[in-house]
């Protein structure tokens, strides 16, 4: 299961880098050439780009990559370091759990507004804001876990 | 309110991730404050849905692409012909490769890994002194978020509506400052350890024959900067026109690229692009909290009411911003002290533009000062060294990039020349 997930965002963030590439790409090359302005091409790009924000921050999550200050917890000795990283866990976890919430209330409180050009409907747009968070909290978790069942390494 | 503050930075102190030190503290504001907590997931989305943030994770790409496509090699040739012969050549060669970089990439750790990875141990093996070389490298790799383009020139102009052509044309002397001060610097000690150049100074053929080879990737920063300072291409397409030429450069010229790479490269800049973009939106809410309880008007009063000159503004942003540097990296500072700063710098008459170069020069020196100095991390790597035993080396180069960066904060015309002549 996990390892489908795992796979399948990383597919998934790989499709959308190399699309968003391809659509600015294409953007360059019409303006200049046949310089007819696509309005598309712009849509695609910002919402691809908006995706690669949310699935590579979940990605992070999962690989402990987000970029920390951590001088001061590896001066501290093993048994308060532990607590300390153990708060921080916890407030994470709280704030993606405002995330989901508030997203989801984001994505109902989104009236049937589309996109310019593609007709796309913004709420279904949003719900990328909710199930990243969830999967960060997801992935916070299985990182717990881990650190529990890998040796009881330190949270 | 402003206890908010101090409480962002007992997080960032935890070891809590930026992105959510940001997060959490904005999130215990919005309950104090009794503001609709739907601001949350509103600003995760709008603070990054904005075109020309696209550049972003294309300059990223087509720097990656370049480090592995054959094109940091040529680079690092064509240096070695102008100046290798001279004394502490290879240290030259560092200096000057990485400003050719500088112009085809936009972030730090690129430069100082493409060029580190091939240079630090040619200089290692060739009796220059591997805390030395790895603190150049470090040093110079600075140079590669100011010479344009520029990844925090694009964040600051897209948070400050400030035109990210002016920002990348006003980068360009400061960072050929910067060089020039490391070069002098490593001339100066090359005299005292007697780290020499090659014994033959390239000939006109070899140079000619060094500019050709690398003629194909140095058209590419005249593409890239003409295009965008000329006002041909937006930064965004110039980061699309990058990421092509780099691919077609690496896979058809030289053809040390294969396509069985990409994939892994387009994962790492997607990976990459979350973990710097996703703070932008935490940010965001933290700093809309701020900017609600009117604290960035607050802290400009107050400093305001000390009625502080031009010149001592100046210095004590400055400080503020070297200080924080040595602790956050580049794009958090970024995000957190640009509202708070830019307001105080207006108020005493600085140009936006010219302010945007100060904080980008100021905070990408943070990336080689400890304790927490990514770049640092990278050249110490290449050379199995401690960041310890850098320190005596790196502390002087650290010195010139601070005068550098004195003579940018104090001397506008040289900053503004090239910016004044766009429009």
């Amino acid at each position: 299961m996990r390892r489908i997930l795992d796979r399948l965002l990383k597919g998934l963030l790989i499709l959308l880098v190399g699309v968003l590439t391809v659509c600015v790409f294409i953007q360059v090359l019409i303006r200049f050439v046949l310089k007819l302005p696509i309005p598309w091409t712009e849509e695609v790009s910002r919402i691809a780009f908006v995706y690669i924000i949310f699935i590579g921050a979940t990605i992070a999550v999962r690989e402990k990559a987000h970029i920390n200050v951590d001088f001061l917890l590896v001066m501290l000795p093993e048994g308060v370091a532990r607590w300390v990283r153990g708060i921080g866990v916890a407030l994470v976890g709280g704030f993606l759990a405002f995330m989901i919430w508030q997203g989801t209330v984001f994505v109902q409180a989104t009236g049937v507004q589309t996109t310019p050009v593609m007709q796309l409907p913004f709420r279904h747009l949003y719900l990328i804001i909710p199930l990243s968070g969830a999967l960060m909290l997801l992935y916070l978790i299985l990182g717990i876990v881990d650190d529990w069942t890998g040796g009881g390494r330190p949270v | 309110m402003i206890s908010l503050v101090p409480l962002l930075f007992a997080f960032f102190l935890m070891g809590i991730p930026i992105t959510f030190s940001l997060g959490v503290a904005a999130v215990v504001g919005l309950l104090l404050t009794g503001t609709p907590l739907v601001i949350i997931a509103q600003k995760l989305w709008t603070a990054v849905d904005t075109f020309p943030l696209v550049a972003v994770p294309l300059f990223i790409l087509a720097g990656d692409i370049m480090s592995v496509g054959g094109i940091t090699r040529r680079l690092v040739d064509f240096a070695q012909a102008l100046v290798g012969h001279l004394t502490s050549g290879l240290a030259m060669v560092a200096v000057v490769a990485c400003m050719f970089f500088a112009a085809v990439s936009g972030s730090a750790i690129a430069d100082a890994a493409a060029i580190g990875g091939l240079l630090i141990p040619a200089m290692v093996a060739n009796r220059y002194h591997a805390p030395f070389s790895a603190s150049l490298v470090a040093a110079a790799g600075t140079i590669g978020p100011i010479i344009p383009p520029s990844i925090p020139m694009v964040l600051y102009g897209v948070m400050t509506n400030t035109s990210i052509a002016k920002l990348f044309a006003g980068g360009f002397l400061p960072g050929v400052l910067m060089g020039l001060g490391l070069m002098i610097y490593s001339y100066y000690l090359g005299k005292q350890r007697g780290y020499v150049g090659r014994e033959q100074r390239a000939n006109m053929r070899e140079i000619l024959r060094g500019l050709i080879n690398a003629l194909l990737a140095m058209i590419m920063p005249i593409i890239i900067i003409g295009g965008i300072i000329g006002g041909i291409f937006t930064p965004t397409e110039s980061g699309v026109i990058a990421v092509v030429y780099a691919l077609l450069l690496g896979l058809f010229v030289y053809r040390e690229l294969s396509w069985r790479d990409l994939p892994q490269l387009l994962y790492a800049t997607g990976l990459l692009s979350g973990k710097i973009l996703f703070i932008l939106g935490t940010a965001s809410i933290f700093s809309f909290l701020l900017t609600v309880e009117g604290i960035p008007q607050q802290v400009t009063n107050a400093i305001a009411s000390l009625n502080p000159s031009w010149f001592t503004m100046l210095l004590f942003i400055n400080i503020v911003l070297l200080i924080v540097g040595t602790f956050l990296d580049t794009i958090s500072a970024l995000f957190i002290f640009t509202p708070l700063l830019l307001p105080m710098a207006m108020a005493v008459g600085v140009d936006p533009v010219h302010f945007g170069i100060i904080v980008s020069v100021n905070l990408t020196i943070g990336m080689i000062t400890p304790p927490v100095g990514v770049v640092l991390f990278v050249t110490a790597g290449i050379a199995k060294l401690s960041i310890r035993e850098m320190m005596r080396d790196l502390t002087p180069m650290i010195a010139v990039l601070i005068v550098a960066l004195a003579i940018t904060t104090y001397w506008p015309d040289m900053v503004m020349w090239i910016p004044r002549m766009l429009r």
